[in-house]
């Protein structure tokens, strides 16, 4: 498989409001709070403005890279179903970006696990075009529902994140390279009530963390050993611990450098992690990140890059 | 020679590490959840359970029932390892 680079990473997200204003009940307040989440991010704008946002970010931090030359647009989201937040069409959002002829491919139904799939449509997109995809995932909670994802792992925030992707130079200021991504569904999951099957429930998702892992390091020709990194969605530590022993990589390696701040961003929490990563690692470092949605599990393995 | 812990004395340590009420003095019918285990760490114990035996969970192992207190958990590896011989 081709290398993929990733660069001039980017973010908008709604404004923090701390676990203890949310309501929360007891229970899901320690539990999250225990497991490192101190805030939410809350906002205003729709998920397709905050993508915008975050893509001019992007195009900005890529200064060298002509607008034009970008061929694909792959979008990620969760939230095409809340149709109030898509009734502009979205090609003026890219219109608006300069990119009015670039293709625009939707990555939905992975949900927190879009990150897999979308970075799978820009490798290929890429190799296809030979010219560089913007890449950006965004997502909100919807008015009304419940922002606490069960059994109390996480709690979700408002924002998108993004960067741009290419085979070389022309992805500007590459920090990451993807070389490879593993993906595993188990649709059956969506069946099981978890009150009444929970075991059952979690076990699937964790074969699911253990077959993303084992595929994409396989494909990478890696071994567990090899990784510096396990970049993990931002969950309680209580998930933490299983995704770790999922992906047969100890503790100690875990990273979630924006779950305190961030909480968890839908498929964003790898977007908005990456880039921390890469300024604090070594050239060459090694990353597995594990994205994890309700029946799609994606692994990630990239390689940290000073220079491509 | 060191002495091997028993299913059972091992059952009661992880489950001292895993949660944060300390288990080792706590009745047989003590939940996991009055140990201080979240549902994710159920998960965690299946997979060092499975480890510790040398064989997989069945379906039926996966009954919500066997992961209710530190009796069904007793019982549950005595099942699974009577049925390896």
């Amino acid at each position: 498989m081709a290398d993929l680079g990733l660069g001039a990473f980017a973010a908008c997200t709604g404004a923090p409001v701390a676990l203890g204003e949310l309501g929360l009940d007891s229970g899901a307040h320690d539990a999250l709070s225990a497991g490192g989440m101190e805030s939410v991010l809350v906002a205003t704008r729709t998920p397709v403005e905050l993508a915008v946002t975050s893509a001019r970010a992007t195009l900005d931090a890529a200064a060298g890279v002509d607008p034009a030359q970008i061929a694909t647009v792959v979008w990620g989201t969760t939230s095409f179903t809340e149709r109030s937040w898509y009734t502009d069409d979205i090609s003026h959002a890219v219109t608006g970006l300069g990119l009015g002829q670039a293709d625009v491919i939707g990555v939905t139904l992975g949900e927190c696990g879009n990150i897999g799939p979308a970075l799978r449509a820009c490798r290929a997109l890429v190799g296809e075009t030979g010219r560089p995809a913007l890449l950006v995932c965004t997502d909100a909670v919807r008015p009304g529902a419940s922002r606490v994802v069960a059994p109390n792992v996480a709690i979700l925030s408002d924002g998108a994140a993004s960067c741009l992707a290419g085979a070389g130079a022309d992805a500007g200021s590459v920090s990451v390279v993807v070389e490879s991504i593993g993906q595993a569904s188990n649709h059956r999951l969506r069946a099981l009530d978890p009150d009444v099957d929970g075991m059952r429930a979690l076990r699937i998702t964790a074969k699911g963390v253990a077959l993303a892992a084992e595929r994409a390091l396989e494909s990478a020709g890696r071994r567990s050993a090899e990784v510096s990194v396990l970049l993990l969605p931002n969950y309680n530590a209580s998930a933490q611990t299983l995704f770790a022993q999922q992906c047969g990589i100890e503790l100690g390696r875990v990273r979630t450098p924006t779950l305190a701040s961030h909480a968890h961003l839908f498929a964003a929490d790898v977007l908005t992690g990456l880039p921390l990563i890469a300024a604090e690692a070594e050239h060459d470092a090694v990353v597995l990140a594990i994205a994890a949605g309700t029946c799609t599990w994606a692994g990630i393995v990239c390689r940290i890059t000073k220079g491509w | 020679m060191t002495d091997q812990p028993t299913d059972a004395q091992w059952l009661r340590l992880r489950l001292a590490e895993l949660g944060d009420a300390g288990a080792a003095g706590a009745p047989e019918t003590s939940t996991l959840r009055e140990l201080g285990l979240q549902s994710v760490d159920y998960v965690v114990l299946l997979a060092e359970i499975e480890q510790r035996l040398g064989v997989p969970l069945e379906d039926e192992d996966l009954d919500d029932e066997n992961f209710a207190d530190v009796r069904a958990l007793d019982r549950l590896l005595a099942r699974v390892r009577g049925r390896h011989g």
